[in-house]
């Protein structure tokens, strides 16, 4: 005990570590509120250097924006031309279903045509599939339409607005007038069957 | 910090690029490209710009999907960019990320000097190289408070660590880089 005394009598308690950095330096210099001048001796070269970290950006680290636009240009056309193309088989479908609905009655359409025109008019099942998924694969020919739809498209109020916009009003609108069109044609043709024995 | 935040226009801007308005992704890039490249580039040496470009490819694809503001979106990019280099690290066979251990390097100036050109104007390509030399763990703290502007428990969420810890990591970062660049002032005075 004694010789512990004499011990710290005669050898003053160092600090622990010299250079340990303030909680508040290390918080400081991280969030570039302590310019190297104010800063404590040890860590002036430590604020130069991470200033230097947090510098404006230099013009090689801005280079590949032309390469990241590209991508990012590709990926909105893929999309874009997906509801471009559903929008052009709608009315494409549309088109042949009125036309067509006309021209089968008096039989003057081709056999192909006439099954298509039948089945839409006769299945209840979402009419339009056999007809619209076809032109889904070839890209349509139209070019550059997509920058009209681009700058209407993205109101920064409604992000999602402009992406689900044209694809709402293609599954929503022709489908549905349709479909309630072909339900009244199919009614003098359907109840001649089964409902009476369902009644009894 | 690095002060590169959009501000208040921030969800006008996200939201427009999220419908496909290339002005707007620009600027996205623009605020947050240097950045991911300075981070990437401590964490990762020699890989930052072809992991930067997978980073953006996965927040193109993304993009749509982000619901947050500014910060969130920071953090966002930020841990897709360290996935980008974990999963390079895995792929990888030779040592994680090519980092070099701070151990060959104790008496070796950085592969471009970043302290003998730390007294004068040193730039952020050697700062950042400098910072690489830290153990990853501590670089990357250090990248991540500065470079991105998050805060302790936003680093703390992306690198799956402690608020504590984190802190305890910055800490001991900071007085490393304290004592380097101190030795190297004594370095040059004595030469």
């Amino acid at each position: 005990m004694g010789s512990d005394d004499a011990f710290s009598v005669e050898m003053p308690m160092p600090p622990p570590d010299p250079i340990a950095p303030h909680d508040d330096t290390v918080e400081r210099l991280l969030t570039g509120r302590l310019v190297p001048e104010e800063a404590p001796a040890a860590y002036a070269e430590v604020a130069r250097l991470l200033e230097a970290v947090a510098g404006p950006p230099r013009p090689d680290e801005l280079a590949g924006q032309a390469a990241v636009m590209a991508a990012f240009r590709a990926r909105h056309r893929r999309a874009g031309r997906g509801r471009r193309v559903r929008l052009v088989a709608v009315t494409v479908a549309g088109a042949v279903f009125a036309g067509g609905a006309a021209a089968a009655s008096t039989g003057s359409l081709p056999a192909p045509v006439e099954r298509v025109v039948r089945t839409l008019r006769g299945d209840a099942a979402p009419a339009g599939d056999p007809v619209h998924r076809q032109p889904l694969r070839p890209a349509p020919a139209t070019s550059g339409p997509l920058t009209g739809n681009r700058t209407a498209a993205p109101s920064p109020g409604a992000p999602s607005a402009g992406h689900a916009g044209p694809t709402a009003t293609y599954d929503a609108k022709p489908g549905k007038r349709k479909q309630s069109k072909s339900k009244q044609k199919q009614k003098p043709v359907k109840p001649a069957k089964p409902r009476p024995g369902k009644a009894t | 910090v690095i002060d590169l935040m959009i501000g208040p226009t921030f969800m006008a801007v996200l939201d427009a690029a999220a419908g496909g308005h290339e002005p707007a992704f620009a600027v996205l890039w623009r605020d947050l490209q240097p950045g991911l490249l300075r981070y990437l580039g401590a964490i990762a040496p020699g890989a930052a710009e072809d992991l930067a470009s997978e980073t953006w490819l996965r927040v193109i694809r993304g993009l749509g999907r982000f619901r947050g503001d500014e910060p969130a979106f920071r953090a966002w990019v930020f841990t897709a960019a360290r996935h980008r280099a974990i999963d390079r690290w895995r792929r990888d066979t030779r040592r994680p990320g090519e980092r070099v251990p701070l151990d060959a390097l104790v008496d070796r100036p950085a592969p471009d000097d970043p302290a003998e050109a730390a007294i004068d104007a040193i730039s952020s390509r050697e700062a950042v190289a400098m910072i690489a030399t830290l153990p990853p763990d501590q670089a990357e703290v250090v990248m991540l408070r500065v470079v991105a502007g998050l805060d302790v428990a936003e680093v703390a969420a992306i690198t799956g660590k402690r608020p504590g810890n984190v802190r305890v990591l910055a800490h001991r970062a900071l007085r490393r880089l304290a004592e380097r660049l101190q030795e190297d002032v004594r370095r040059r005075g004595a030469v």
